[in-house]
C-alpha cells in the first residue's frame, strides 16, 4: 500500500476518534465503522470531511461501501485524489 | 385536475351530498373506510396520480400531486392516507429502485384501482428502521424466504401487493437491507398470518394491520434494485413522501379553518358575531398566515424535487418538521375558538374533531419530527460551509407556483445533499424589496449568519443520535430560514399585495425569538378580510386559491 | 390510607378503577357508574361539602389533591364525579343554612348534582340566557333549555341559572336549585347524551323545562343575584379545574417516562438521548409551575378570598393551557403509542390527551378568563405600586406549614380591589434575596441562579405593569394586544408563585426546582435563559425515582 494510503489512514483514525470522542489509540482500522456506532446518516459527516480534506467529490455513501478505515483508505487512495 | 376531482366529490358542506362531512364523520364512527368516497375515487382513478406519465399515469409534478391530494385530505384524511397516500409511499420505492418490469407491474395494479401496502414498520424498532429484524434469507432452492413481523401498516390486509423493507444480510451497516415488491397471489397461503387490526384514536377508518411471515418463499426477481441498497432507496424515497404528505395535509387545516369561520360568522355572542371579536379575528388571520407558510415551503420543496433533486434530502425532512407542527398548532388554536363545538362529535362542526384527531399522525407517522432534524444534522456543517450565504441563486422556476416542471428524475436523488443548498441563501434581501419586507428578510439573513457560526461550532457528537437539544435547535432554526426563504421568493416571483408575505415572515421570525410573532394590526386586518373574501367566494385558502364546489 | 391506595393498583385489570376498565368504558361510551359508586362508598362526596354543613371539606388544597388523584387515573371519572361539587357550590357560596343543610345531606348520600349555565346558542354569553323563571305565587315557573350540561340526565339536583327579569341584565338572572325528584315527568325532558371527543363516557347532555313549578325556597341567594353568585362560584370551580389538569399532567409524564425508560432505539435507551432528557426535564418544570399556581389558588381560597377573581382567572387560563402543551411534548416522545389505543398501556395516553382538552373549554375558556383579567388591569396596575394589600394573608397563603383555616365561602368579590398580593409581593421577595439575612443563610442552601432569574422576572414584571398602567380599557373592543398582556401577566404570576412559595418554605425543594421553573417561565416571557437546567432537573427526578 502506498504512503498516501497510510497518511490517509492516520487521518481517518484521527477523524473517527474525534467523532467518537475517543483516544485514536482505541480505534482499530479493521473494525467496521458501524460497530463503533457510526450509523448510516452519520457516515455523511465523514464523507463531507473527507471531501474537504482531499478536495474531491465522493458518493455520500462511500463509507457504507467501504466499511472499515482500511477499506476506505485504500479506496480513497485508488481515487488518487490528492 | 384537482378541479375535476373537486367537482366529482362536490360540496362537503352540502347536506344533500352523499360524500359530505357528515358521511365522513359517520364512517369514522364506524371505524370504517368511507366506502362511498372510495367508490368515487375509484371512478376518478386517483391512483393514476401516483403513476408517472411514462407508465400511463398522470404524475407530472409533485406540487400538482399534492394539490390534487389536498382535495381528498380536506374531506377525509383517512381516505387521503388509506385510499391514496399509502400506495404513494409504496410507489416511490418502485420508481426509485425498481426495474422496468416492476414499475410496469406496479403501474398496472395502480391503474386497476388496487392497493399496495408500504411495509416498513416494526413496533420494536420504530424510526430506527436500520435495525429492522424482518429478514429475507436465501432458502434451500436459492429462493428468498421471509421471516419476521411487520406491524401497524396501512391496508396490509386488503392490499394486493406489498413493498416490504427487509434485512437481506446479517452484516451490520448500511448495505444490508432491501425493498421487495411482492404480490400476495404469488405467496403460499400458509406462510403468512395477519395480526389483528390495530385500533387508533385518529384515522380510525384506516385499516392498520400486521403480519407474521414464517419461512415464506417469494418469487425470484422480487428485490427492487440492487440487493443491499435498501437504506439508500429509503432515504431517497422518503424525500418524496416527507415533502408531499405534510403538504397534502394543508387541506386538513383548510377545512378546519373553514369550519371555524362558519362557526364564527354564524355564532352570536354579546350581541354580535364571534367573527367580530378582535381576538378571534387576529387568531384566524394568524392561522391563515401559518397555512400559507406551510403551502409555500411545501410547494417549493416539491418543485425542488424536480429542479434541485440533489438538495432535497435536506428540504424534505425540514418540510416535515416545520409543516407538521404548524398545522397541529393551527388546529389547536382553531379548536379553542370553536370551544364546545370542537368537543362534540355531532352537528355541523363534528368534522373538526375528526380532522384534529386524524392530523395527529403528521407528527410521528412515517418519521418522528425530531428524527427529521436528526437526518439533517450530519449534513449541517457541510451545508454551512459550502452554501450558506454564498450559494448561487436557485433556478427561477423553483418559486413559480403552478409553473411547468421537468419530469422527476429519481436517479438524481441522493441520500445526502453534500452541502448543496441554494434555498436558504435566497432569503437575502435586495434593493428591489419594499422596505417592510426587506427588514423582515434581513432578520433571516442575519439568522443564517448566526447559524453558520453555530453550525461550525457543533461538536461531532452533536451531529448524530446523541445530538444535544441545542444542536437540534440549530437544525430547527435552519428549517425556519428555509421556510422564510420559500415564502419570500414565492411572493417575489408572484408579486401582488405583500401583506401575506409580511405576515408569514413575521410569524416565522417570532419562532426565532425575533419579535412576538404577532401580526401588526393593519396586516392582520388585510389577511382577515382576504380570508373572509375567500370563504365567501368559496375558494381554497392556499396560495393557489382555486374555486371550490358549492 | 390515602385515596390512591384505597382505590388499588390501576395497572391491575382486576382492580375496579383500573386503566383497563376505563379504556373499555371509553370505547363503549359508558358512564363509569360502578367506579363512581366506589368513590361514593369511600366517602368522596362528603369531601365536596363544607364541614359547617355536615361534610368534611375544610381544606381546598386537600380537595384539589383528591381530584388530581382521580384525574390521574381517569379524567372521565374525575369530571363525572366532581360535578356534584360544581352542582352544589353555589349553595355553599350563597345559599341559606337550611337549604345548604338539605343539599349537603343529598350530596353526602351520593345524589349527583349538576350545574346548568350554558345554553345551546349562547355559550359564554350568560346574560343572553333564555331559560326563564317566571315569578308566580309561592315560587317560579321554569321554561327553556340548558344544553351541554354535565350530569344533566343522571343528576337529581341542578343549580340552574334562569332569567327572572324579562329584561335581563346583570340583575335579571337568578340561581335556582332544581330538584328533579320533586318535579313531574311532564315538567322536564332530559336531552340525549351528546357524543364527545374525549370523556366519552361522561353524561354530557341537557335538560329542557316545560313550565316546571319550582318553589320559592329553591332560590340560591337573592332574586336577581344569579350572575353574581355564578361569578363567585366560578372562582372556586375554576380553581378545582386545575386539579383535573395536574392529574392529567401526572399521567402524561408517567407514560412518557415509562416508555422512554424501556424503549431502545439506535442501540440505546430513549431516556439516554439528550433531547428526551431535556423534554422530560422541561415537562417536570412545567408541571411544577402549574402546581405552584394551583397551590396559590387553592390556598388563596382560604387566605385571600377577595383576590380570587384574579387568582382563579389566571389559574384557569394558565394551568390547562400549559398542561395541553405538556401533553403534546410527552406525546411526541411516545410516537405511535400516543395514537394507538391498544398497543401500549391500554391506550391511556391517547385517552387523556382527548379528555384533557375539555378542561380549557368548560367553566370559562381562556378567552373569557383573560377577559376577566383585562377588566381588572386598572386595579392590578395600581396595586403593583403599593405592594400586597393583605400582607399577613399572603404570608399565610405562602407558608405551606401554616394552617389555612376553614374556607369562608362568603368572602369572594367580583373585582379584587387590592389587586393581586402575590404579584405585588414580588419586589419585596426579590429584595429579600440580597438582604444580609443571617437567618436565611443558615437555613437555606445555595441560591444558585435563583437570584439572577428572580431579578429578571421582576424586570419583566415591572415592564408589564407599566404597560398595564398605560392600557386604556375598552370593554367592547378588547384588542388582541390586551390578551397578550393578560398572558404575560399569567406568566409573571406563575413565576411569582414559584419564587415566593420556595422562599417561604425552606427545605421544601432544592434549588434546581425554582431554577428550572423560573427558566421555563422566563423563556416564555421572551428571555433566552440556558435551558440545560432542565437536564439537571431530569437527573434529579431520576435519582428520586
Ligand atoms: C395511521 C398510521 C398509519 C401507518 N401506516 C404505516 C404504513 O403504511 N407502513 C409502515 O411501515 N408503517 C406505518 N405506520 C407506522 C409508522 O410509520 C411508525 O409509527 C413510525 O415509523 C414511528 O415509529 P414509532 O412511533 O414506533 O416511534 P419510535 O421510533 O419508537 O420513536 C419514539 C420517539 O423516539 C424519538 N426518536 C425517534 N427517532 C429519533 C431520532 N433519530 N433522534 C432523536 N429522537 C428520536 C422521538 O421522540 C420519537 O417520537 C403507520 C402508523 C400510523 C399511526
Ligand atoms: C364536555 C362539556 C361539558 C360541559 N359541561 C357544562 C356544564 O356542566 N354546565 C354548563 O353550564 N356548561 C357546560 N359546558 C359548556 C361550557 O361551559 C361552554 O363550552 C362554555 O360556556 C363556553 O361556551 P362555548 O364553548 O360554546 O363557546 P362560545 O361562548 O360560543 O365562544 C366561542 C368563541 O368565542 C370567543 N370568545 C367568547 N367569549 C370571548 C371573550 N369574552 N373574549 C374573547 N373571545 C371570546 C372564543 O374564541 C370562544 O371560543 C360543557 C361543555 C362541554 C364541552
Amino acid at each position: 500500500m502506498s504512503d498516501s494510503a497510510d497518511d490517509l489512514r492516520g487521518w481517518l483514525v484521527q477523524r473517527v476518534a474525534s467523532y467518537l470522542e475517543k483516544d485514536p489509540a482505541e480505534i482499530s482500522t479493521s473494525v467496521s465503522l458501524t460497530k463503533y456506532g457510526l450509523d448510516s446518516v452519520y457516515a455523511f459527516v465523514m464523507c463531507g470531511d473527507i471531501e474537504d480534506h482531499l478536495n474531491v467529490t465522493l458518493e455520500p455513501t462511500v463509507a457504507w461501501d467501504y466499511r472499515t478505515i482500511d477499506a476506505l483508505a485504500e479506496h480513497l487512495d485508488t481515487l488518487g485524489g490528492r | 385536475m384537482s378541479e375535476m376531482l373537486e367537482k366529482l366529490l362536490g360540496d362537503p358542506w352540502d347536506p344533500a351530498n352523499p360524500v359530505n362531512h357528515a358521511a365522513v364523520v359517520a364512517a369514522d364512527e364506524r371505524q370504517e373506510m368511507f366506502a362511498e368516497g372510495e367508490r368515487l375515487l375509484d371512478e376518478y382513478g386517483l391512483n393514476a396520480e401516483f403513476v408517472p406519465v411514462a407508465f400511463g399515469g398522470r404524475l407530472t409534478g409533485v406540487d400538482r400531486l399534492v394539490r390534487v391530494m389536498r382535495s381528498v385530505w380536506r374531506r377525509d384524511p383517512a381516505l387521503g392516507l388509506g385510499y391514496g397516500a399509502s400506495s404513494f409511499i409504496a410507489s416511490v420505492n418502485v420508481w426509485a429502485a425498481g426495474d422496468d418490469g416492476q414499475r410496469r407491474a406496479f403501474a398496472d395494479l395502480m391503474l386497476a384501482n388496487r392497493k399496495i401496502a408500504s411495509v416498513y414498520h416494526e413496533l420494536a424498532h420504530g424510526n430506527d428502521f436500520a435495525r429492522a429484524e424482518f429478514a429475507a434469507t436465501p432458502g434451500p432452492g436459492g429462493r428468498l424466504l421471509l421471516n419476521g413481523r411487520k406491524e401497524v401498516v396501512t391496508n396490509l390486509e386488503r392490499a394486493d401487493s406489498m413493498v416490504i423493507f427487509t434485512r437481506t444480510s446479517d452484516e451490520e451497516g448500511s448495505r444490508s437491507h432491501s425493498q421487495l415488491f411482492v404480490h400476495k397471489a404469488d405467496l403460499p397461503p400458509d406462510r403468512m398470518t395477519y395480526l389483528p387490526r390495530f385500533p387508533s384514536s385518529g384515522m380510525r377508518g384506516v385499516q392498520l394491520g400486521g403480519v407474521v411471515f414464517d419461512d415464506c418463499p417469494i418469487p425470484d426477481g422480487s428485490v427492487l434494485g440492487t440487493p443491499g441498497r435498501g437504506i439508500e432507496t429509503a432515504l431517497c424515497s422518503f424525500q418524496l413522501t416527507r415533502t408531499a404528505l405534510p403538504s397534502m395535509m394543508v387541506g386538513v387545516v383548510d377545512t378546519g379553518l373553514r369550519a371555524t369561520l362558519r362557526f364564527a360568522t354564524a355564532r352570536a355572542l354579546y350581541g354580535r358575531s364571534v367573527a367580530a371579536i378582535p381576538q378571534v379575528r387576529s387568531i384566524l388571520a394568524e392561522v391563515y398566515a401559518d397555512l400559507l407558510i406551510c403551502d409555500a415551503f411545501g410547494t417549493v420543496a416539491a418543485r425542488a424535487l424536480h429542479l434541485l433533486p440533489r438538495e432535497t434530502s435536506v428540504y424534505a425532512s425540514l418540510v416535515k418538521y416545520v409543516v407538521s407542527k404548524q398545522l397541529i398548532d393551527a388546529m389547536d388554536r382553531l379548536s379553542l375558538i370553536l370551544g364546545a363545538h370542537f368537543y362534540i362529535r355531532e352537528g355541523v362542526y363534528a368534522v373538526f374533531q375528526k380532522l384534529l384527531r386524524d392530523l395527529g399522525v403528521i407528527g410521528f407517522g412515517h418519521a418522528a419530527r425530531v428524527a427529521c432534524l436528526a437526518t439533517v444534522l450530519p449534513q449541517i456543517r457541510q451545508l454551512a460551509r459550502r452554501s450558506w450565504l454564498t450559494a448561487d441563486e436557485p433556478p427561477a422556476g423553483l418559486f413559480q407556483i403552478g409553473g411547468e416542471l421537468p419530469p422527476l428524475d429519481f436517479a438524481a436523488l441522493t441520500p445526502s445533499a453534500a452541502g448543496r443548498d441554494s434555498l436558504s441563501t435566497a432569503v437575502l434581501p435586495d434593493a428591489a424589496l419594499p422596505g417592510e419586507v426587506a427588514v423582515l428578510a434581513g432578520l433571516f439573513a442575519d439568522e443564517l449568519g448566526l447559524l453558520k457560526q453555530d453550525a461550525a461550532e457543533l461538536r461531532p457528537r452533536d451531529l448524530g443520535v446523541d445530538a444535544s437539544p441545542e444542536a437540534l435547535r440549530v437544525a430547527a432554526r435552519y428549517a425556519t430560514v428555509l421556510a422564510a426563504s420559500s415564502c419570500l421568493n414565492v411572493w417575489r416571483a408572484g408579486g401582488g399585495d405583500p401583506a401575506w408575505v409580511v405576515a408569514a415572515l413575521t410569524r416565522l421570525a417570532g419562532q426565532l425569538g425575533r419579535g412576538s410573532g404577532r401580526l401588526p394590526e393593519a396586516i392582520s386586518r388585510r389577511l382577515f378580510d382576504e380570508l373572509l373574501d375567500r370563504h365567501g367566494e368559496n375558494r381554497g385558502f392556499d396560495l393557489a386559491g382555486l374555486p371550490l364546489p358549492g | 390510607m390515602d385515596l390512591d391506595t384505597l382505590l388499588g393498583d390501576p395497572a391491575d385489570p382486576d382492580t375496579l378503577f383500573s386503566y383497563a376498565r376505563c379504556a373499555e368504558l371509553d370505547r363503549r361510551e359508558e358512564f363509569p357508574e360502578e367506579i363512581c359508586r366506589e368513590l361514593d362508598r369511600l366517602g368522596l362526596p362528603a369531601r365536596y361539602v363544607p364541614a359547617e354543613h355536615g361534610g368534611t371539606l375544610t381544606d381546598y388544597p386537600e380537595l384539589l389533591d383528591l381530584i388530581r388523584t382521580i384525574a390521574r387515573r381517569d379524567l372521565t371519572v374525575a369530571v363525572g364525579h366532581a360535578k356534584s361539587y360544581l352542582g352544589s357550590v353555589s349553595v355553599w357560596v350563597a345559599g341559606g343554612r337550611a337549604q345548604a343543610g338539605a343539599v349537603a345531606a343529598d350530596v353526602i348520600a351520593g345524589v349527583p348534582a349538576s350545574w346548568g349555565l350554558t345554553e345551546r346558542t349562547h355559550g359564554s354569553d350568560l346574560l343572553a340566557g333564555e331559560v326563564r323563571a317566571t315569578p308566580v305565587p309561592g315560587g317560579y315557573r321554569v321554561t327553556g333549555e340548558k344544553w351541554l350540561i354535565n350530569n344533566a340526565t343522571r343528576g337529581s339536583l341542578l343549580s340552574l341559572l334562569a332569567r327572572t327579569d324579562p329584561d335581563g341584565g346583570p340583575r335579571g338572572f337568578s340561581l335556582l336549585l332544581i330538584d328533579k325528584r320533586e318535579l313531574d315527568g311532564a315538567d322536564y325532558t332530559c336531552l340525549p347524551k351528546v357524543p364527545t371527543h374525549g370523556i366519552r363516557g361522561a353524561d354530557i347532555s341537557g335538560i329542557a323545562f316545560h313550565d316546571a313549578p319550582v318553589p320559592e325556597s329553591a332560590l340560591i341567594g337573592p332574586e336577581g343575584g344569579g350572575l353574581e353568585v355564578v361569578l363567585k362560584a366560578l372562582q372556586l370551580t375554576r380553581t378545582i379545574c386545575a386539579g383535573l389538569s395536574l392529574g392529567a399532567a401526572d399521567q402524561a409524564i408517567r407514560q412518557a417516562e415509562g416508555f422512554t425508560a424501556e424503549r431502545r432505539l439506535y442501540g440505546r435507551l430513549l431516556s439516554e438521548m439528550p433531547h428526551v432528557r431535556r423534554t422530560l426535564g422541561e415537562a417536570h418544570a412545567a408541571r411544577f409551575v402549574a402546581e405552584a399556581v394551583t397551590t396559590v389558588a387553592a390556598r388563596g381560597i382560604h387566605a385571600l378570598p377577595s383576590e380570587m377573581s384574579v387568582i382563579s382567572a389566571v389559574t384557569k387560563a394558565f394551568v390547562p393551557a400549559r398542561v395541553d402543551e405538556l401533553i403534546f411534548a410527552c406525546g411526541e416522545l411516545l410516537g405511535t403509542r400516543a395514537f394507538l389505543t391498544e398497543v401500549h398501556d391500554h391506550g391511556v395516553f391517547q385517552k387523556l390527551a382527548r379528555d384533557h382538552r375539555v378542561v380549557s373549554i368548560f367553566d370559562g375558556n381562556s378567552f373569557v378568563n383573560e377577559n376577566a383579567l383585562i377588566n381588572q388591569f386598572p386595579v392590578l396596575a395600581r396595586g403593583y405600586r403599593s405592594g400586597p394589600a393583605d400582607g399577613p394573608g399572603l404570608s399565610r397563603l405562602l407558608d405551606l406549614s401554616a394552617a389555612v383555616g376553614g374556607p369562608d365561602h362568603s368572602g369572594f368579590t367580583l373585582v379584587s380591589r387590592g389587586g393581586c398580593g402575590l404579584v405585588q409581593g414580588l419586589q419585596a421577595a426579590v429584595d429579600g434575596l440580597s438582604a444580609p439575612d443571617a437567618e436565611r443563610a443558615r437555613q437555606r442552601q445555595d441560591l444558585g441562579t435563583v437570584e439572577a432569574r428572580a431579578r429578571e422576572l421582576l424586570a419583566h414584571c415591572d415592564d408589564l405593569h407599566a404597560e398595564l398602567a398605560a392600557y386604556a380599557p375598552n370593554p367592547r373592543e378588547v384588542p388582541p394586544e390586551a390578551f397578550v398582556l393578560a398572558q404575560r401577566y399569567e406568566w409573571c404570576f406563575a413565576g411569582a408563585a414559584v419564587l415566593q412559595l420556595w422562599l417561604a418554605n425552606p427545605g421544601w425543594k432544592d434549588q434546581v426546582w425554582p431554577e428550572a421553573a423560573l427558566t421555563y417561565v422566563l423563556a416564555r416571557l421572551g428571555s433566552n435563559p440556558d435551558r440545560a437546567i432542565f437536564d439537571r432537573l431530569f437527573d434529579e427526578t431520576r435519582e428520586r425515582a
